[in-house]
């Protein structure tokens, strides 16, 4: 309570400016004048007198300084001293005034866009409950099996291309219906064009690869172009939305050999105009 | 050294509050003289270190000070206790009764109280 109240009074003189070295300097005179007369008394000469006095107050202007830094916020006042200084100087060499700003406009900028990079790509993590439990289904074959419009994805492609990650929609949905070991399953695509036209053979969605923007809306158009087995567009970092993908139970009959969509997250999917329907 | 300043730096604002307590209102030169005689040599070297001592008290609210006219008729700061000082000085006291009791205690033990 005192200091906040000793604080406040500072802080108020360090505003208003007020400065009592006038006080302070009265207050000294008085002080000496005081002293002298009484080493008169005790039969010093004059001068003597005054000498004495003026030896036993000490340093008149440590004191001064002392008293100064009382009164007000010495702190803030050489800050403020300093920064007046900094923007003088700064003013006088208008080259490296120039140069220093641009340098920090550049690091700040180039840090922001690295940051914003490794944000995405590494910290950001996937929208999942728990990201450290997530495993990958793999397959295996002791010969390599015959593929159509198969699309290894992600880095558990076998050396022998014996095996991989990638699975058909039914596979997929068979483990879904029947996985009472897993909290949820989920698949998603990669960015390569996924066999995905719907009933009867598969035909492969083109990729004019301009990345499309995730929103509600391609969600909804992702649902409703699905119904009309549209070849749909994946751009880049398609994910789709699982519940979406198979909310409509015609996709997976007679698609066998569509590539699995390893689902995690929204669709950015659009439909290519001037496609045709390949059902 | 510094230690030591620091700890009469602490003591002199207790000694100023004290004073002014005994004897009312009293400018810087009569502080100092007050307390001199009876301290004798805290504060024989440098009265000058009363002054600031002053302002943080004053700016803390333990004391006021106001202009008057001084023994030989000049005009003098004279500086009095309020209300907050005297609390400040009830606490300050107890406290620091407390401390030396302690204190004294410690220097009065021998090495056969302890066996």
């Amino acid at each position: 309570m005192r200091f906040l109240r000793r604080f406040f009074t500072r802080l108020a003189n360090f505003v208003t400016r007020r400065r009592n070295d006038e006080r302070l300097k009265e207050e000294i005179e008085e002080h000496l004048a005081l002293q002298t007369a009484e080493n008169l008394r005790a039969g010093l000469s004059p001068a003597e007198a005054r000498r004495q006095a003026m030896l036993k107050f000490g340093a008149v202007e440590a004191i001064k300084e002392d008293y100064h830094a009382e009164r007000g916020l010495l702190f803030l006042e050489t800050l403020l001293q300093d920064v007046r200084f900094a923007f003088r100087m700064l003013r006088r060499s208008p080259g490296f005034t120039t140069v220093a700003i641009l340098t920090l406009a550049l690091g700040i900028g180039a840090n922001t866009a690295i940051f914003s990079f490794i944000d995405a790509v590494l910290l950001r993590s996937i929208p999942v409950k728990d990201p450290r439990q997530l495993v990958v289904f793999n397959w295996s074959a002791h010969r390599r099996p015959d593929l159509h419009g198969h699309s290894g994805y992600g880095d558990c492609a076998d050396q022998a291309g014996i095996g991989d990650c990638s699975f058909s929609i039914p596979f997929f949905k068979t483990v879904r219906a029947q996985s009472n070991s897993f909290s949820g399953v989920a698949a998603f695509a990669g960015p390569m064009d996924i066999d995905l036209s719907g009933n009867g053979a598969a035909s492969r969605a083109t990729d004019d690869g301009a990345p499309g923007r995730t929103s509600k809306k391609n969600r909804v158009f992702w649902n409703k172009e699905y119904g009309t087995r549209g070849p749909l567009h994946f751009a880049e970092d398609v994910i789709v939305s699982l519940k979406v993908q198979h909310g409509e139970e015609e996709y997976g009959t007679g698609t066998d050999d569509c590539e699995a969509v390893s689902v995690l997250v929204w669709p950015n999917v659009r439909h290519v105009p001037g496609s045709e329907n390949a059902g | 050294m510094k230690q030591k300043m620091d700890v009469l730096q602490g003591t002199l604002a207790l000694m100023i509050l004290k004073t002014l307590d005994v004897l009312g209102p009293l400018h810087g030169y009569g502080i100092a003289r007050r307390i001199e005689q009876i301290s004798r040599d805290v504060l024989s070297v440098n009265q000058g270190s009363l002054y600031p001592v002053l302002l943080k008290l004053e700016q803390e609210g333990a004391i006021a000070s106001e202009w008057g006219a001084s023994e030989n008729n000049r005009r003098a700061r004279f500086y009095r206790l309020t209300r907050d000082g005297r609390k400040q000085l009830q606490a300050e006291t107890r406290d620091w009764e407390q401390t030396a009791a302690i204190i004294g205690r410690f220097f009065e033990v021998k090495a056969e109280d302890l066996s």
